[in-house]
């Protein structure tokens, strides 16, 4: 605790934990709920509690996790984003396009994150001009950019060089690359939250953006930046879904952009901004995969898969309201 | 409707904010209920609106008695609660708001009755309230909403209204019509309880008035044998010495402005600021006391005339030029433009010149360092940098932002009504603060529409009316017989009271 805390009675420390309790009461239930599936799933399936099955969840989590660590940036800002899936597709076709086309895959890749910070940076500008909520305009951004992958590609774009997917299957140290990316995007984005001017401007932008404006924040710029920086993510998790898929196809980012959102509210971040951290999204992203790794493994249908992430979704919303 | 209480009692973890509080409310009668942040004021209006349940106790309503009210209960039993801050829907227009929930449906279509319109007109003729039923309600302005917020009581038929704080917002014209409300109220029979921070207004205004103190009734009399200085005592527990403004020299001309002039709004304002000093502004709502603030802060542009801040051409075009050119604001409306409610009171101090190494990393333990040392010198209480706004009593949320700007190294600091909405103690430390940081030599433009706290602590003070700076008080002369006047536009010297309706 904190150096204030420390000289004060026992009884004040009492209050104090329940305070903390109370703040991180959406993060407590989070780890309560993953130690219960962890617990009911190893006791029925022996393959669960092993080191490659973690490897498993968290390779396939790795690409919404990206989105969600951006998403995180925008919702802490009182912001949101859409569009991130669809961004995903379309980077993810222009990409597999130009590798088709004999372009060298360092360039394809360049030319794609550049291409998704570009479009984050713009949707960012024309959110911080308009007045309404980004959730509308974000919303066109999404059918904008989708429409644009279909214009790229009306199929899936196969001819992808195998030098590019070799890299995906990388394992440095043991771990795969996904995950290495997954974990530097991770600790970066927590580090820009918590250490940094730009996070403390996110954060009070999402409380209060009059406030901040009239504590002399400049409140566009920042909005274009963390649009930019989330746009710059989707980039990545285009270049990393492709490579995984072995191929790009003009849907492949569909409904990435709700479960990222889902596992940035499911651990704690509110819409309404201001507030939520890293760690949060973190278990959020964790519950996700952990669900349908462990339905998988214990045989159960994906029609019920669905029913039972939207349900746990539902419940971990309703547990945060305020008592 | 006679409302009483019996011995209530109510607890939040180890503090208790009601501690065995008996009153009573009797048709035809004010009563009014003061002191200060945190006496237990707005935990006893709760019970009584039925918001929330107290611990022991119990309350009597005409013949009803029991230990807890709900909201449903409170309403049916004819209370009605006003607060500060009205609940309006903003969208709806006035009929609709006064309608609401009350509305007569057929096969699901609304159809106001004609009987229904004209009780809603009896009504606003009632409290006063002269403007197109179909005006949204959003688009009144901040009196008038309060005077709806009555007309819906009185639609409802209450015979127990509690009033919290209707006249914080208000300048005196505008409060004179809610004591005008007020007083028809009780000539028609209804039971009020009237809580406020403006202690010359309660006794004004009200038959009786309790004070409260740390969750108990320590003083209860009739108006007519109290003053206001018995009022403070007992709501502080002790006596505040008056206090006079020091002379002091002053410094160079801080801010100068010569001519100023907006299309619609300001017209034609000059005046200086002097390093040391503290202007006071005083006027009517839309007198153009805030616009002058949001001027100087970038916020609103002006089309003629010019400003200077220390000898330089100064022109902000954004809040952000203003504090870059180390100008602050303490705005008006401090939860909406300045409080970030659930960030710590460290980071909203520090918030626009937080402590970094390079490329924009936080040093946090520097800020922390140096928001206690400013938590330490204001007196913010609890004295704990991590504390959020949210938990803090109007009086030290205040101080954090003023804190926020003195830290920030502000130059030249603007304080838009200050005092508005904390009690008599937290006011005399926001007075204190101001006050030591004119000394250190910052220049200080305070706006209020509180006399007595301009006497306080102004060295001058600009009286404005329409836009225009229509006259300058020296420190000696400020008195409510001078300043009043002047921001009214009445030409003889008329008294607070009475001089428009």
């Amino acid at each position: 605790m904190t150096v204030d805390t420390a000289t004060e009675t026992t009884a004040s420390r009492g209050e104090a934990l329940r305070a903390w309790m109370q703040e991180h009461r959406a993060k407590l239930a989070l780890v309560a709920v993953i130690a219960l599936i962890v617990i009911i799933t190893s006791t029925r399936s022996p393959v669960f509690f092993t080191w490659g099955n973690l490897q498993n969840i968290l390779v396939q989590v790795s690409v919404v996790g990206i989105l969600a660590m951006g998403t995180t940036l925008l919702m802490v800002s009182g912001g949101i984003d859409l569009s991130i899936g669809s961004g995903v597709s379309l980077c993810g076709v222009v990409m597999a396009s130009l590798m088709a086309l004999g372009w060298p895959p360092l360039s394809a890749v360049a030319v794609a994150v550049l291409m998704a910070t570009v479009i984050g940076a713009s949707t960012g500008f024309l959110a911080a001009k308009s007045d309404n909520h980004p959730f509308v305009l974000t919303l066109g951004v999404l059918t904008l950019l989708q429409g644009f992958a279909f214009i790229v590609s009306i199929g899936p774009v196969t001819d992808i060089p195998a030098s590019f997917i070799d890299v995906a299957y990388l394992k440095p140290l043991g771990i795969p690359v996904l995950i290495w990316i997954f974990a530097a995007v991770t600790v970066v984005v927590h580090l820009i939250l918590r250490y940094t001017t730009l996070g403390r401007w996110l954060y009070a932008i999402g409380a209060s953006e009059s406030a901040a404006r009239l504590a002399g924040i400049r409140v566009h710029a920042v909005k274009v930046t963390v649009y930019a920086i989330s746009g710059l993510l989707v980039g990545v998790a285009a270049v990393l879904m492709t490579a995984q898929l072995s191929s790009a196809q003009p849907q492949m980012g569909m409904g990435l952009e709700l479960a990222a959102i889902a596992a940035v509210a499911v651990g704690g971040t509110p819409l309404s901004g201001g507030r939520g951290d890293v760690l949060g999204t973190l278990l959020g992203i964790l519950l996700i995969g952990l669900i349908g790794n462990s339905l998988n493994l214990l045989s159960i249908s994906s029609s019920w898969q669905y029913v039972l992430q939207g349900g746990v979704i539902i419940v971990a919303v309703l547990a945060q309201r305020k008592s | 409707m006679s409302l009483s209480t019996r011995s209530l009692r109510k607890s939040y973890g180890a503090s208790r904010a009601l501690n065995g509080v008996s009153i009573s409310a009797v048709p035809g009668r004010v009563h009014g209920l003061v002191g200060a942040n945190g006496a237990g004021k707005s935990t006893l209006v709760k019970v009584l609106s039925g918001a929330i349940r107290p611990d022991s106790g119990s309350l009597t309503i005409g013949d009803w008695t029991g230990s807890a009210l709900t909201p449903r209960m409170a309403q049916h039993l004819g209370i009605a609660t006003i607060y500060q801050d009205p609940g309006l829907a903003p969208t709806l227009g006035i009929a609709e708001n006064i309608l609401l929930g009350r509305e007569h449906a057929r096969f699901g279509a609304l159809l106001a009755t004609g009987s229904q319109m004209s009780d809603v007109k009896d009504c606003l003729d009632h409290v006063g309230l002269k403007k197109p039923l179909k005006t949204p309600a959003g688009a009144l302005s901040p009196a008038d909403q309060q005077l709806l917020e009555i007309a819906k009581a009185v639609y409802r038929r209450a015979g127990t209204v509690i009033m919290d704080e209707p006249t914080a917002a208000l300048g005196d014209a505008d409060r004179q019509r809610i004591f005008e409300v007020v007083q028809r109220m009780r000539s028609a029979g209804v039971a009020i309880i009237y809580v406020s921070h403006h202690l010359q207004e309660v006794l004004d205004l009200c038959d009786d008035v309790t004070v409260m103190r740390g969750g108990e009734v320590v003083l209860h009399e009739l108006t007519t044998d109290t003053v206001v200085d018995d009022l403070v005592t007992a709501m502080i527990g002790h006596t505040i010495p008056p206090r006079k403004v020091e002379a002091r020299a002053l410094g160079d001309v801080a801010l100068s402005c010569r001519g100023v002039t907006q299309a619609a709004g300001l017209q034609d304002i000059t005046f200086d600021v002097r390093e040391g000093e503290v202007l006071g502004i005083s006027g009517l709502v839309g007198s153009g006391r805030s616009r002058l603030a949001r001027v100087i802060f970038g916020i609103e542009s002006f089309e003629a005339g010019t400003m200077t801040l220390y000898g330089r051409p100064y022109r902000p075009r954004s809040p952000r030029q203003a504090v870059k050119s180390r100008v602050g604001l303490v705005p008006e409306d401090r939860k909406r433009d300045a409080l970030l409610m659930f960030l710590s009171a460290g980071k909203n101090i520090t918030l626009p010149k937080v402590p970094v190494r390079h490329l924009g990393w936080i040093r946090l333990r520097s800020e922390t360092r140096i928001a206690k040392k400013w938590i330490n010198q204001l007196g913010i209480h609890p004295p704990n940098p991590r504390t959020r706004p949210i938990a803090m009593s109007g009086g030290n949320q205040q101080k954090v932002v003023i804190a926020r700007w003195i830290q920030a190294g502000s130059r030249l600091l603007i304080l838009d009504e200050p005092g508005q909405g904390v009690d008599v103690g937290a006011r005399d430390q926001i007075l204190a603060a101001i006050r030591a940081a004119a000394r250190a030599g910052t220049a200080v433009i305070l706006i209020s529409q509180e006399v007595e706290e301009l006497q306080q602590i102004a060295d001058r003070v600009l009286v404005m009316r329409r836009g225009r700076i229509v006259g300058e008080i020296g420190q000696d002369e400020i008195s409510e017989e001078t300043v009043i006047p002047l921001a009214m536009g009445s030409m003889q010297q008329t008294s607070e009271k009475g001089s428009r309706g």
